[in-house]
């Protein structure tokens, strides 16, 4: 018994370590601007935050007209998405990844599907009449249409 | 079973060429969670934990869940599971059903589902999303208060802005787990005597023609959330062939009532339930879980629980025990990210209902009045999610 708790002790006390110097490593501060994009042919030109959120999220499935919304994230360790997920679903990247896990093994729903580059999501945007997605604010967002979001 | 069940999980596994973690339309989905761990026990075994010096590190569990969406409004869903326990290997279709959506207030289901009930009946399997590698056994362990699957029909939907509501009810049938181990010890005449062996010490109800419902509300203070499950159906008798006596309470229905509390930040989460559940006899269940992030990984968490049954008929006085469950836990978490942890907990338990000598080593231990009521465990182990 006094072994394994000492294995575990020592085990815990270098997993202690090497997260306080991970943990230093991966801050960061506030991340770059990003616009929100729509398929051209979608008539909408504003939405507020929650609407963009609940798109996102899966806890709306519908645009306005009746047409499915089509989500497309970008990857897990873009700066873009971790912008993204602060500041219109107000929640950390992390946080986000959870709520998946949750809908994913509950039955209820699965993520939207992520692109690796801002020019794959606009694709994706472009290429489906529902789709909502985000790049980074110095693209040029040819053949999409950005929407404002309101507070 | 376990072998038809291995062969149709690597058949569905090898026909999928391509496959993808988060789908468009038609793709097939896969996901999956698992864990290993191992324990020791001061006393009795517990959970991983194996009394008398004995560590069993083959304690590994694996859940495969395959999604896919043929059509704008239809998918079908399917979750597979293993376990391999020392020696033993089991498998288990625990989902397979197909969901209706007319939209998102209303989607109906049909099949084997996930109990929509309590905070965790239907994320039952995911370490990734609890603060401690096993789940409080006083609501979610063979106490008898919550099963993890309805084979049936059912219909949930969302909706609310500032706040939010998810409900589900359903009609079906469902397996309970039961703890038979204090009824060994019932004495008719109130005395000491009587005492019956058996070496089932846990099993399962058959529960049919069950109605259940589920309410979630999300409030407009962001991460905090409570609700309401209950279910109520009809107990089949154990015996082939064995009528149900109407008369008799013991076969009455078979109900239980839970209410829940949550608090989710990205740091801080609170977890609190409370259950009853009306059966043959009256079990009251009850947690309160703690865990805080600190340093981006590290994770601290602290749970309190415990089981008060009333019992159908007084037992013998050195087995009182048996009746008793709390289990005080304090617990250390590596979190390498949101899809793998490293879990460290220490299990301070009270009572036997849960932990005691197995076999026919529990009647010499009550005899001999040398059942002890107090027993420690601790666990490591790893659990994933992808």
């Amino acid at each position: 018994m006094k072994i394994i708790i000492h294995v575990l002790l020592m085990l815990i006390t270098a997993l202690f370590v090497c997260g306080v110097s991970n943990a230093q490593e991966h801050e960061s501060g506030d991340g770059p601007a990003y616009m929100i994009i729509i398929n051209e042919a979608n008539p909408t030109t504003s939405m507020a935050r929650s609407g963009v959120a609940k798109l996102f999220l899966k806890k709306s499935g519908k645009w306005g007209d009746g047409v499915k919304a089509l989500p497309v994230d970008q990857h897990e360790e873009s700066v873009i998405r971790e912008a993204f997920s602060k500041n219109v679903l107000h929640k950390s990247v992390s946080s986000v990844i959870s709520y998946w896990q949750q809908q994913v093994f509950s039955g209820r729903a699965i993520p939207p599907p992520e692109k690796a580059t801002d020019e794959e999501i606009l694709i994706y945007v472009k290429a489906n009449r529902g789709a909502i997605g985000y790049v980074r604010g110095d693209t040029v967002a040819a053949g999409v249409k950005v929407i404002d979001v309101l507070d | 079973m376990a072998n038809l069940l291995k062969t149709g999980m690597l058949l569905v596994i090898v026909s999928i060429s391509s496959f993808t973690l988060a789908g468009e339309p038609g793709d097939v989905v896969i996901h999956g969670t698992g864990g290993w761990a191992v324990g020791h026990s001061d006393q009795y075994d517990y959970l991983q934990g194996e009394g008398a010096g004995d560590h069993q590190w083959r304690n590994v569990d694996l859940m495969l869940n395959l999604y896919s969406s043929p059509s704008e409004n239809l998918r079908i869903n399917t979750q597979l599971w293993y376990e391999i326990e020392g020696e033993e290997t089991e498998a288990e279709l625990e989902v397979a059903f197909v969901e209706w959506t007319l939209n998102e207030y209303l989607r109906f289901k049909c099949g084997l589902s996930r109990v929509p009930f309590g905070v965790y009946a239907d994320i039952f399997d995911i370490g990734t999303l609890r603060p401690f590698y096993h789940l409080p056994q006083s609501v979610y362990g063979s106490v008898g208060i919550v099963p993890e699957g309805y084979a049936g029909i059912g219909l949930w939907g969302q909706t609310g802005d500032e706040w939010q509501i998810v409900y589900d009810l359903y009609v079906g049938g469902m397996i309970v787990p039961d703890l038979d181990v204090y009824r060994m010890f019932i004495d008719a005449d109130g005395g000491d005597g009587g005492m019956e062996e058996s070496e089932e010490l846990e099993s399962e109800n058959d529960v049919r023609d069950i109605v259940g419902g589920h309410l979630v509300i999300s409030t407009p203070l962001k991460g905090l959330s409570f609700g309401f499950s209950a279910f109520s159906g009809k107990p089949m008798p154990d015996e082939e062939g064995a009528e149900v006596d109407a008369a008799n309470p013991a076969w009455g229905d078979h109900t239980v009532h839970g209410v829940q509390l949550e608090y989710r930040a990205d740091s801080l989460m609170l977890r609190t339930e409370y259950t009853f559940a009306d059966k043959d006899e009256d079990i009251k269940s009850y947690y309160v879980e703690l865990a805080y992030a600190f340093y981006g990984k590290w994770q601290v968490a602290g749970r309190y629980e415990a089981v008060e049954i009333d019992p159908v008929a007084e037992i013998a006085t050195n087995a009182q025990s048996l009746l008793d469950h709390e289990d005080r836990v304090i617990g250390l978490n590596y979190w390498l990210n949101p899809y793998a942890v490293i879990k460290f907990a220490y299990h301070d338990i009270e009572g036997n209902m849960l932990t005691h000598p197995e076999g026919s080593e529990i009647m010499e231990a009550v005899e001999a009045d040398e059942l002890d009521e107090s027993n420690s465990m601790v666990s490591l182990g790893v659990q994933f999610s992808f």
